[in-house]
């Protein structure tokens, strides 16, 4: 399309969008752009909250879990790890086991635990697995005999607190049939929590120097290595591999079952989000159809000042993509707002719905008493979470808008397909 | 003197039901460059017909237009479009302003589908509206202004992209009697001054009285009055 004609039909367009002389039809483009932008906002939202839950369980996951990659201790030579950490691009490189026991608290509870072993100087060595441990009670200290951290909720269940003891029953035995169940002692010199419930709950980490005691025969140890950009993996994968003959395991193919499942609900979740555009893209057909059967004696003059078919089309297409942009726009400015203060949106309706029972409370303070209870709406006593995590991603935003866009571009595209301007007379002359 | 118009055996019927009216029959005439046409005759005798097909605006059943040396009858619908939009000029009997627009806005846009930029085509328009008068007005919607102004700014979008023929169909037959003269004196003398052919249908004889050639259409074919 020349510049001039683009020029002539976006500045028609826009008039006809935002006529200075309002009418009720600029109330249905309004109503459409408002419903384009409720569409954006609750996808940009929606899927923000969702991004900031599952990257808070992926990041558990790969930082405390699976490590970015993992390789089998035996089949690498003992300076490999040495090696390992000089290679461009690699954050850190541990030692680490994981065995799985029976364990033992307070009152006779018992819980099947997973515990992780690492190097007591983890601490310094993997500044991501620190990082996502939060200790909430002792410290992290491994190097004490028999030291062992527990999460949140694996103490509270086991009812342990820093300095109690507790058991944890192993099996010792060369083959099958001589494996015997034995008892180990074990302090308690720290308690951990990660936000993400299955470490909190199974989780118990150890010291190197235990998987002994803990497992029979020659120790299970793994590499665990973790890179800069998590994304730059295959390549580190593919040289690890031909280097060592070793089978290095990258964590998207650790993890491949349970991050394809968070990716398919998100996918679903967007899908049926999605389907507010068909709704309102349904809206933006009617009243666009209704605008063409409104204008029809504009189209005829128009057609007689000597403006083509396809450009009385093209200003009608353009007013959508102005109603796209406009919806599309808001919504990503609202979705935004929304999504980045989501947490102080809460604690402020918390506050709002707290205050009738606090007035009530002053009121009838004798018979009841409100005073005290202030209501959340994602209160930690009932939800596993802080916080509401919000994780705004760029391309998601930038699809969000452009789906928008597009939903009113195509809706309006489908209203004009079939305008005819076959016979402008018989318009111009049924005054 | 060259002809702006030639008609050539030209031919207009419609369908009413079964049965088929002959609007025009066999209709032969030239338009001299500069002249001023008036038609006038019984409604529905075909007057609108006739400058509809002159306009491009409904097709003849067999015949030749042929306007400034191109037989309109033979272009494809983008050279029908290009016609319309630098060789002509159409009046209507309403003013049929586009009501989003003002009244400067109403007379840029052919100026602009033409190619022009917005501010040339605002400084053309803005000289046109001064021609009728309408400067004042300008930027006035069409429902603020009275009829006689809005067919004032009808007629300075007819003739903004200097069309070498104007067609006006009724252009005072919605007005009252004082912006009937006003409107006709301001079309006559505009034409005048920019030697544009105009062919006018009126049943207002003060009107007709002031054309070059005054014609009557009866039984399909012009008759000189």
């Amino acid at each position: 399309m020349g510049k001039a004609r683009h020029r002539w039909i976006t500045f028609l367009s826009s008039r006809y969008l935002w006529g200075r002389e309002r009418d009720s039809k600029n109330v249905t483009q309004i109503l459409s752009a408002l419903g384009l932008a409720a569409g954006v906002l609750t996808l940009i939202t929606v899927i923000s909250v969702m991004n900031g839950l599952q990257m808070g369980y992926i990041s558990s996951i790969l930082e405390i879990g699976s490590y970015h990659i993992r390789i089998d201790a035996q089949d690498v030579p003992s300076e490999f790890e040495d090696t390992v950490r000089k290679e461009r691009g690699v954050k850190s490189c541990v030692r680490f086991a994981d065995i799985q026991v029976l364990s033992q608290g307070s009152l006779s509870r018992m819980s099947p635990i997973n515990v992780r072993c690492v190097d007591s100087d983890a601490a310094t060595g993997d500044a991501g697995f620190m990082q996502h441990l939060k200790i909430t009670s002792g410290s992290f200290n491994l190097k004490g005999e028999n030291s062992v951290i527990l999460g949140s909720e694996l103490a509270r269940y086991l009812r342990l607190k820093v300095g109690d003891s507790f058991v944890i029953m192993a099996l010792s035995g060369e083959t099958f049939n001589t494996l015997k169940p034995k008892n180990i002692d074990f302090k308690v010199t720290g308690i951990f929590k990660t936000g993400y419930y299955e470490y909190d709950r199974n989780l118990a980490i150890m010291s190197l120097e235990s998987v002994p005691m803990l497992q029979s025969g020659p120790p299970d140890f793994k590499l665990g290595i973790k890179l800069n950009n998590l994304y730059r993996d295959k390549a580190l994968v593919e040289r690890l591999s031909t280097v060592t003959g070793a089978q290095a395991v990258s964590w998207r193919d650790y993890n491949k079952a349970f991050f394809g499942a968070l990716r398919m609900e998100k996918y679903a979740m967007m899908f049926l989000i999605c389907l507010i555009f068909v709704v309102i893209g349904v809206n933006i057909y009617n009243f666009m159809r209704r605008s063409v059967s409104e204008k029809i004696e504009d189209i005829a003059v128009l057609y007689s000042l000597g403006v083509q078919e396809k450009d009385v089309r093209r200003i009608f297409i353009t007013e959508g993509a102005f109603v796209g942009i406009f919806g599309g726009v808001l919504g990503v400015a609202l979705g935004l707002l929304i999504s980045i203060n989501l947490n102080a949106i809460f604690a402020i309706a918390g506050k709002v719905v707290s205050w009738p029972g606090q007035v009530f409370s002053r009121l009838f303070g004798d018979l009841f008493d409100f005073a005290g209870v202030q209501f959340q709406l994602f209160s930690p006593d009932y939800f596993y979470i802080q916080e509401v995590p919000v994780q705004v991603m760029f391309s998601e935003v930038m699809f969000a808008f452009f789906f928008a866009f597009f939903a009113a571009l195509v809706s309006a595209y489908l209203a004009v397909k079939k305008l005819d301007v076959k016979n402008p007379a018989s318009v111009l002359r049924c005054e | 003197m060259m002809d702006i118009l030639e008609i050539k055996n030209l031919y207009k019927s419609y369908k009413n039901g079964d049965e088929k009216l002959q609007i025009i029959k066999g209709l032969d005439f030239s338009l001299p460059k500069g002249k001023r046409m008036v038609i006038t005759g019984e409604s529905g005798c075909g007057k609108s017909t006739f400058l509809n097909m002159v306009g491009s605006l409904d097709q003849c059943d067999s015949g030749q237009i042929i306007v400034d040396g191109t037989d309109i009858t033979q272009l494809d619908a983008q050279g029908l479009c290009q016609y319309r939009n630098h060789t002509i000029g159409f009046v209507f009997q309403f003013h049929y302003l586009l009501k989003e627009l003002t009244a400067l806005e109403n007379v840029m846009i052919p100026a602009m589908v033409a190619g022009l930029s917005r501010k040339e085509a605002s400084e053309r328009a803005e000289e046109l509206l001064e021609s009728v008068k309408m400067t004042h007005r300008k930027d006035f919607y069409p429902s603020r202004l009275s009829g006689g102004e809005r067919q004032r700014v009808a007629v300075a979008r007819a003739l903004v992209n200097n069309p070498v023929l104007l067609l006006a169909d009724e252009p005072t037959g919605n007005l009252d009697q004082d912006n009937s003269r006003l409107v006709e004196k301001l079309l006559f003398q505009i034409v005048e001054e920019r030697k544009t052919s105009l062919i006018l249908v009126t049943h207002d004889p003060t009107i007709a009285s002031h054309g070059d050639i005054k014609v009557k259409l009866e039984k399909g074919k012009f008759v000189t009055i």
